[in-house]
């Protein structure tokens, strides 16, 4: 079905040109609604392709379509070409999917705001280069739609560019993904200098040729991979931007900065696992800076008060769990992961969006508090989605684990700890969430500031909401594991394979996994009710949640190692080199220049048959001095 | 009778030292500009005397080429030599002295 694949690329970006030609032709209304409905073309394509694809027998689901030569050089030529395989077709029905759903909720959320039509062209813009990213088929393609969707990242984090903090946050995204770019162009100039290819095929069965198991070679170019999957996903120690591009209206944090691109790390990695596996010390590296990034995600959400940046580190969090998945191997178990955080982060940012709302813009939870009253519907639609995150339903976390157990060795095992770690942190700041926002006594603030005349939020918000958590809850029966269901595992098995847990080896992990994230509610849920028990809970911690709450330092460590250095060189070389060299050079010249000229000045003295004389003598002294030389 | 190149060569340089003259020692820029033609033909006859002399056509197309350029000249020349006129009134070359440093 080659026509649906390019229609599901290509509707987004139609959604881009007709929005832009338009301009203020039509109404702000129109023109949110034409986004959505670009969007709502490429989920359909998606789902047609999807139907087709099922259709197919198991081993003739990759289809490669080209349209045409886009650059070549000699015998290296990089086409358009679009790969539709189980991987990618999944990653096309959550990007085209989840991605419609919140283009449908921002009509709502953005209602009003001046630049309403430029959001719509961007969030369609982002739509088509996420889609590019996951429907390439080589990596100078996917190499595209990746600094394409850090530019959408860029435009839209930025988008209340009155602001200076979105400004900056925009900058430091861009920054910091460009890093993770360079990384994955030093991969692709060891593909072309040694495979002459970049295609995904083609690169996959010859790599192990070309380059031995371990060797510097094959490390580099996954360590490439893997600089750029870290930058975009924001795992240790590219990280800091995420938390930042919580300035961007929330429908992006839903749509980019949870639910699509910055998984889009775990995708690369799972589409390029023979590479990986060619790599074992960078694959186990994956794993456990995955498992770092989830611990210290989760310390760092306990103590976050704002309701976006908590989200923010919990994502950041989950992306760690899924690096763990694909860093030992489970590719299928993180991509299932990345499915099911797809709905239900994106269910946790649009219900934060309708309390930011409600509040008209606040977000610190210390004002929130007491609103499950106000906001039923929306505390109850968050329930699922905090009890998603915990881990109870869907299994996608447990499955990660219990992928850990079943694999053992020594990364696995530390990774294994590692998660159910995670997991207490993940009961414990999601419960947290839900208790300050919804629960105990309403603040004074919230009170002077609610709003829902007009009910909890309209219905084209409302409706995005409801749809994610029919998600999230369906999501968990792609995969349940314990031997009933691998539906998710088989079907991705031809393009990214997986360990498949042992039935005792899931019961036991999703035992403790629930046993954890649960008494880690129920912990938090206790220090809020009794007094004084947070206190006492606190203490033993000292310092800690103090250093957690300057998110250990990362910020200032960059300061001390790149911006500092770096604007000392640059002081030193102004005050030594531009000064006295640079400008020095150049008013020496000025000077030479200037005393010559005064010296010779005079001869200029505008009677025009004195120059002739000075013309005709000069002439008549190279006429002799030819005749003299000239033989006859 | 034959006439030899060197006759030719002659005629152009004496043409070319009435020019000269006429230079060095008139001080209308009317005259001037004269002069200036008479160099320039003198050179075109010599350019043709060697041309014929040679066998070779690439002389007389210097010639031409010449022809053309002293046509714009003399346009040029004659304007300025107009505009000067009616600014100052005054067309003695030695006193045109405004671009003295």
């Amino acid at each position: 079905m080659e026509a649906l694949a390019w229609i599901c690329l290509f509707a987004p970006l139609a959604g881009v040109v007709t929005l832009t030609l338009a301009g203020s032709r039509i109404s702000r209304g129109a023109a949110a609604w034409a986004g959505t409905l670009f969007a709502f073309v490429a989920f359909a394509a998606a789902v047609g392709e999807l139907i087709a694809m099922l259709g197919e027998d198991a081993s003739q689901r990759a289809h490669t379509f080209t349209a045409y030569t886009w650059a070549g050089s000699g015998s290296f030529h990089v086409p358009l070409g679009i790969l539709v395989d189980p991987l990618s077709m999944t990653e096309m029905l959550v990007v085209a999917g989840v991605g419609a759903v919140i283009v449908m909720y921002s009509i709502g959320y953005m209602h009003g705001d001046v630049k309403e039509r430029r959001f719509f062209v961007y969030l369609d813009l982002f739509v088509f280069s996420m889609l590019l990213l996951v429907m390439a088929d080589n990596f100078v393609l996917l190499l595209a739609g990746w600094g394409l969707v850090g530019l959408s990242s860029y435009l839209l984090i930025g988008f209340w560019h009155e602001r200076p903090e979105p400004v900056a946050a925009a900058k430091k995204a861009f920054v910091m993904n460009a890093i993770g770019d360079v990384g994955i162009a030093i991969a692709i100039f060891f593909m072309v200098r040694d495979l002459g290819t970049t295609d995904f095929g083609a690169v996959f069965s010859a790599a192990p040729h070309h380059w031995a198991k371990g060797s510097a070679d094959a490390n580099w170019v996954a360590a490439g991979l893997l600089l750029g999957a870290l930058a975009k996903s924001a795992q240790i120690p590219l990280h800091t931007w995420l938390p930042d591009a919580m300035e961007g209206p929330t429908p992006v944090s839903a749509l980019i900065h949870a639910a699509t691109m910055v998984t889009a790390g775990v995708y690369l990695v799972a589409r390029a696992h023979p590479l990986f596996q060619n790599a074992p010390d960078i694959l186990a590296l994956t794993a456990l800076l995955g498992m770092a990034t989830l611990l210290m995600a989760g310390v760092i959400a306990l103590v976050q008060t704002d309701i976006k940046r908590i989200i923010a580190y919990s994502t950041m969090s989950q992306i760690g769990y899924m690096f763990t998945a694909v860093g030992i191997g489970a590719y299928s178990a993180g991509m299932f992961h990345l499915v099911t955080h797809a709905f239900f982060k994106a269910l946790l940012f649009l219900g934060a969006g309708i309390v930011i709302h409600a509040l008209g813009g606040e977000q610190d939870v210390r004002r929130m508090g007491g609103l499950g009253a106000a906001l039923p519907k929306t505390k109850r639609l968050m329930w699922i989605g905090t009890v998603a995150l915990i881990g109870f339903w869907p299994l996608s976390k447990d499955a990660i684990l219990a992928s850990d157990l079943e694999k053992g060795g020594t990364t696995a095992t530390i990774v294994w700890v590692g998660g159910l770690l995670g997991a207490f942190l993940t009961g414990i700041y999601a419960t947290r969430l839900m208790r300050l926002t919804f629960y105990g006594e309403r603040s004074r603030y919230a009170d002077e500031h609610l709003h829902t005349d007009h009910g909890e939020a309209p219905w084209v918000m409302m409706l995005p909401v409801v749809l994610l958590a029919i998600g999230t809850l369906l999501s968990g029966f792609l995969a349940i594991g314990f031997g009933v269901n691998q539906t998710f595992g088989d079907w991705l098995a031809s393009a990214a394979p997986t360990i498949e847990p042992s039935t005792a080896d899931d019961l036991v992990t999703t035992a403790i996994a629930w046993a954890v994230g649960g008494s880690g509610g129920l912990l938090v849920w206790r220090a809020y009710t009794q007094p004084g028990m947070l206190e006492r809970l606190k203490r033993p911690f000292g310092r800690t949640p103090v250093i957690a709450e300057h998110k250990f330092y990362w910020d200032e460590l960059y300061d001390s190692i790149a911006y500092i250095p770096a604007a000392a060189i640059a002081t030193g070389v102004y005050r030594f080199i531009e000064r006295w060299v640079i400008w020095g050079t150049v008013d020496l010249v000025a000077f030479v220049v200037r005393m010559v000229a005064r010296g010779t000045a005079d001869a200029q003295t505008g009677v025009v048959r004195q120059y002739a004389t000075v013309f005709v003598a000069g002439a008549a002294v190279l006429g002799v001095y030819f005749l003299s030389k000239a033989t006859l | 009778m034959h006439i030899g190149v060197e006759w030719f060569i002659s005629v152009s340089a004496i043409l070319f030292g009435i020019g000269l003259y006429g230079v060095f020692t008139r001080r209308s820029p009317l005259i001037l500009l004269l002069s200036v033609e008479i160099m320039l033909n003198a050179c075109n006859l010599a350019l043709i005397s060697f041309s014929r002399y040679l066998g070779e056509q690439s002389g007389q197309v210097f010639a031409l080429v010449v022809m053309a350029v002293a046509a714009s000249e003399v346009v040029v020349g004659l304007g300025l030599v107009v505009a000067i006129a009616r600014r100052k009134g005054d067309l003695d070359v030695d006193r045109l002295t405004g671009l003295r440093h």
